[in-house]
């Protein structure tokens, strides 16, 4: 079974030249883990998701590597933190896109798709081989439905 | 004086395979520790060097020393006692910038002394970050004052710079020893760096009231995730540098002291633990060492114990000699300069495996081995002081450029270096005034 048999085909998505604030509000409204990013040719460049937003309001540093062991000792509360938010959110998205996100082909096997799944936590975008554009998205919701199959849902 | 051996045509592949991976290693299209192992695999494959020759060329004393450290700085980062230091220092200031910069610059040099400066600023470096992010301040000036703090501090003892710990390995000199010859030297170069950057930067740091009550605000002690750990860490790097002190009467090397406290503090960390617990934390440990400046200390070793066999060295040594007039004074100078330039330009610790057989070799004409020893201390002084000069010239300096430019903070090579180079520079004249003064 490959990738295109269970991708979700034309997902929402955000455009790189979209700000920081109009991604976010896409990723609270719609209760979504991380959105599909692409460029003006409708390229795929990259995810912005929910932990990349929250990533923004904390010392960079903090959530890279091993490097601190917490951020216990800061003093921010809850409206400095919204400040942050505020100064961040008319900046275009193309700085905070996770450009090292995992993709798949149509025809790459579901079963790799359900290792990226359990690997990075985040959607899985499929795109075409041979120019990267868009097509379909793999949620873990998706592929956990599918291979279940509508009688295991089914309560008895 | 003796007389200088001929160059002849046995030296030319060896000599040709050094400088080869050298000229790669220096322009850094390839990992410089797979550019290492390869070159001595080839000194081996070529028959340049036999097989027994090549193990005996590491410096399995060095390696351990190295190892050793830094498995008990992976575990100590653990307990977040660094976090909490800078942090104090930083409310101790009154959170001003200029003091500030002082501050941890002073923690940076002081803690490199004891432990490896390239580790040391790992952890100093992501809490500097944190507070010139609340101080609203460009982290720039911290961060290149702790880069200058770590390679001096490190310079003090035998431990604190992988030069170091390579002469002290192959000439024999304790922790004290370095630190009575160096520690004076040391300490003036921190003062007169501090002095310069406080003029150009320091004065000039201006945070908010509002920005400065945050790093007051903060809370020191939630910085230190492991209270268990604290007093262990502490206690185990007293006992190594006590040890360190204490080697010649216990007739213990560095490098075993070194791995017997990591061995200590692993215990104490793993104690408390269930087994497969134990088994993640002790793969954690070991995953703190870097394992790509080990690998490339043992290439390099094997690939100089390979130039050192065709007697190039030898040469190159009274070529030396003949330039100075077997003048000590003159070599350990000449050692100095060509130190700290050439460790600025290419990594320092190629250089000073290079040097060290080099230095050997003069020792006849110099009057022996007890002749050697300011030439030790210029050698030191070079080529630790020397990785100042450019971004790549200490292992220190490429971690801070790495973690800054992974937290977003851009360190540019020509920016740094059109600072950092005449300032190096600055602190090679104050070590050669030293040198000339104390010890001829």
């Amino acid at each position: 079974m490959s990738c295109e048999s269970i991708m979700i085909r034309a997902p929402k998505f955000v455009r790189e030249t979209d700000t920081i604030g109009m991604a976010a509000r896409e990723i609270v409204e719609n209760r979504c883990i991380s959105l599909p990013v692409v460029d003006a040719e409708g390229r795929f460049v990259g995810l912005f998701g929910i932990f990349d937003l929250l990533a923004l309001l904390v010392p960079r540093v903090a959530v890279i590597g091993n490097l601190l062991p917490n951020l216990q000792f800061l003093s921010d509360d809850d409206d400095q933190i919204r400040q942050k938010f505020i100064s961040l959110k008319d900046s275009p998205l193309k700085r905070a896109v996770n450009r090292e996100a995992a993709r798949v082909h149509p025809d790459t096997p579901l079963i790799e798709a359900i290792r990226l799944l359990c690997r990075s936590h985040l959607v899985i975008p499929v795109v075409t081989p041979d120019s990267e554009k868009l097509i379909g998205i793999i949620s873990y919701w998706d592929a956990a439905r599918h291979i279940m199959g509508p009688d295991a849902l089914v309560k008895s | 004086m003796i007389a200088a051996p001929a160059a002849n045509s046995t030296m030319l592949f060896p000599a040709l395979l050094f400088v080869v991976a050298y000229g790669v290693i220096v322009t850094e299209r390839l990992n410089r520790a797979v550019v290492a192992i390869l070159a001595a695999a080839l000194a081996v494959v070529f028959g340049f060097l036999a097989q027994p020759d090549a193990i005996a060329a590491i410096d399995f004393n060095t390696l351990a020393l190295l190892t050793g450290t830094m498995i008990i700085v992976g575990v100590t980062k653990k307990s977040g006692i660094f976090g909490f230091v800078a942090i104090r220092a930083a409310q101790l200031m009154r959170a001003s910038p200029a003091g500030i910069l002082v501050a941890l610059s002073a923690i940076t040099a002081l803690i490199s002394a004891f432990l490896p400066n390239a580790t040391t600023v790992l952890f100093i470096v992501p809490v500097t970050l944190v507070i010139a992010t609340e101080l609203s301040l460009p982290p720039y000036p911290f961060l290149f004052a702790e880069i200058f703090a770590s390679n001096i501090g490190g310079t003090a003892t035998l431990i604190g710079d992988p030069p170091n710990i390579l002469i002290g390995s192959a000439a024999g000199l304790s922790f004290d020893d370095f630190l009575l010859a160096l520690g004076p030297v040391v300490v003036v170069v921190f003062v007169v760096q501090t002095v310069v950057l406080h003029f150009i930067w320091g004065r000039h740091l201006r945070a908010e009231p509002k920005f400065r009550a945050n790093i007051m605000a903060m809370n020191a002690t939630a910085a230190i995730a492991d209270h268990r750990l604290v007093p262990w860490s502490l206690a185990v790097i007293a006992a190594l540098v006590l040890g360190l002190v204490f080697a010649g009467p216990l007739r213990l090397e560095p490098g075993t002291l070194a791995l017997f406290a990591a061995g200590l503090l692993l215990v104490a960390d793993l104690a408390p633990r269930a087994p497969q617990a134990q088994s993640e934390a002790v793969t954690s440990a070991f995953q703190e060492v870097d394992w790509v400046t080990i690998f490339f200390f043992i290439g390099i070793f094997v690939l100089v114990g390979a130039v050192a066999r065709t007697g190039l060295l030898d040469y190159a040594g009274a070529r030396l000699v003949a330039l100075t007039h077997g003048d000590a004074r003159s070599t350990a100078l000449v050692l100095l300069w060509a130190g700290a330039i050439l460790s600025a330009l290419i990594d320092n610790i190629p250089f000073v495996i290079t040097m060290i057989p080099l230095v050997k070799s003069i020792a006849p004409s110099l009057g022996g081995d007890a002749a050697l020893l300011p030439i030790w201390w210029a050698l030191a002084l070079g080529a630790c002081l020397g990785g100042n000069g450019t971004l790549i010239g200490s292992a220190a300096n490429l971690a801070v450029a790495g973690v800054a430019e992974r937290s977003g903070v851009a360190m540019d090579y020509w920016r740094y270096t059109k600072l950092a180079f005449p300032l190096m520079l600055v602190s090679i004249v104050l070590c050669h005034m030293y040198v000339v003064w104390r010890f001829f």
